[in-house]
This record gives C-alpha cells, sequence and structure tokens, in this order.
C-alpha cells in the first residue's frame, strides 16, 4: 500500500482562494457551482459569510446561542452570530460541517484558520495558485 | 381558516374593485393572501429580530435548568420555548421548521468565545 497525494488547485494570482459551495442544513447551496472565496490566516473562525448571504440560506434557523465577541487589529469589537452550515469543496467531493459567524452589515466572505486546520492547504506562489493536497491511497 | 375583519369603508371597496380588476374567481382571497405575503416579506428583518430577541430570552431564563437536565443532548429553542431535545441534530432538526430563528445546540459542547479579524473596521 503507498501513499499517493493528489493535488486540487485553483489559479489565484493575486488572491489565495479556494473554491467553495456553502450549504444550509436543509440542503440549500450557495452559489450553484463554486465561488473563490479568499483565505484570511488573519481570522481565528472557520468561515466568515457576508449577512446577506447569512439571510439568503436562513442560517438563523440553526443558530447557536448567544453572539461571540471578534476583535479586530485596531481593538475594536464586534458582535458575531454564529450558526451551523456546511462547507462543500465540490472539486475535492468533500463536506464539512462548520460553525459560520457573521455580523449586520458584513460584505466579507473569508476562509479563517478554524477552518484550515482541517485541510493540507499549499500557497504555490511562483505558480500563481492556491492547492489543496490529499492523501490517496492505493 | 375563516377571518372577519373590518376594513375603512373606502378601503374595502377600492380593494375589492381591484382585487376583480386583477384576478377571476375567488379574487378577494387571491389578493389579501398576496397582501399578507408581501406584508410578511417586508417585515421580514423585523420579524427575524424579534424572533431572535423572543429565542435570546428564553436561552437566558432557561440556560440552567436545559446544562442541569439535558447534558449531551441537542437542543431546539425557537418561538421564545424550548421546542424539544434529542440525540443528534438530525433528530431535532424538523422542530419548528417555520420559525425564521432557532437555536440549535449541544448541550455543553465546547465552543470559542472570542474570534480575532486580522484586519480594521474601517479604512482611513
Amino acid at each position: 500500500m503507498a501513499n499517493d497525494v493528489r493535488m486540487i488547485c485553483w489559479e489565484t494570482p493575486d488572491r489565495l482562494v479556494l473554491g467553495i459551495r456553502l450549504a444550509n442544513l436543509a440542503g440549500e447551496t450557495y452559489p450553484a457551482t463554486e465561488e473563490l472565496v479568499q483565505i484570511d490566516t488573519g481570522f481565528s473562525g472557520e468561515i466568515l459569510v457576508p449577512y446577506a448571504l447569512f439571510e439568503m440560506l436562513a442560517l438563523s434557523r440553526w443558530r447557536l446561542p448567544e453572539v461571540i465577541q471578534a476583535t479586530t487589529v485596531t481593538g475594536q469589537t464586534l458582535h458575531l452570530y454564529e450558526a451551523y452550515a456546511d462547507v462543500l469543496i465540490p472539486q475535492l467531493n468533500t463536506q464539512y460541517r462548520v460553525t459560520v459567524q457573521t455580523f449586520e452589515g458584513n460584505t466579507r466572505f473569508l476562509i479563517g484558520r478554524g477552518f484550515l486546520r482541517r485541510l493540507r492547504v499549499l500557497l504555490d506562489g511562483p505558480n500563481a495558485r492556491t492547492c489543496v493536497l490529499e492523501d490517496r491511497i492505493e | 381558516m375563516m377571518l372577519t375583519i373590518s376594513l375603512p369603508k373606502p378601503l374595502q371597496d377600492e380593494f375589492e374593485r381591484r382585487a376583480r380588476l386583477l384576478y377571476s374567481g375567488d379574487s378577494i382571497t387571491l389578493a389579501l393572501a398576496e397582501a399578507i405575503e408581501l406584508w410578511m416579506a417586508q417585515h421580514r428583518h423585523e420579524l427575524l429580530r424579534a424572533e431572535r430577541a423572543a429565542n435570546n430570552r428564553a436561552f437566558a431564563e432557561m440556560r440552567a435548568q436545559v446544562e442541569r437536565e439535558y447534558a449531551g443532548k441537542w437542543v431546539v429553542i425557537a418561538h421564545g420555548s424550548l421546542q424539544g431535545v434529542g440525540d443528534s441534530i438530525t433528530q431535532i432538526e424538523e422542530l419548528a421548521s417555520t420559525a425564521l430563528d432557532r437555536l440549535i445546540f449541544q448541550v455543553g459542547s465546547p465552543r470559542r468565545k472570542e474570534v480575532e479579524f486580522g484586519w480594521q473596521m474601517t479604512f482611513a
């Protein structure tokens, strides 16, 4: 039995992104194919979603109790809503149950360190791409 | 559902006249149902906020009891009250399925209290 590694990459000349879809627990997804979502290693949560997307997928129906506090680099604090959702990586055919976060007015869609801990990610600067490495056991 | 309401006479006459112009058959019922749906859509955000506030209040009030009685179980709070308890999220996800806001959680499950953003909210 030999371990081989499969590498799925997204061509991203100026940003570090992964192609994902977000789904609520009723199976409704956004978008139909995949969205290139930016990696933000400064964000310690799993997935930050735009408030409009949180509403569109009705994620308040899987909300966790109590808001949690977020702190920005300048020390500003915000209160975040948190809800269960699923992240799909169509090119890997994988799905992860996550907690997504948002706040009213948020327009950013980001992948944070909490989600990256589930994956092996290669930031391939010279080839202008971001890749996920996956063990393939033969 | 049978509903009896009194409208100001001019509004009622105008509503009935316009409903008959647009719909055949049971025009008043069709127009009224559309009006109610439109009202709910227009006020969705306020309704969501009201449901959130009610669920947050209910959680604060019943937290100690839930933690004492349902450790390890999955719980749903909606419409401002406890809707049910189960052994898995799939067992309870159909409860209060029409609610705009529900609290769903596993009692005692560890959870982070804080996150960091690597950026600031506004740029001068």
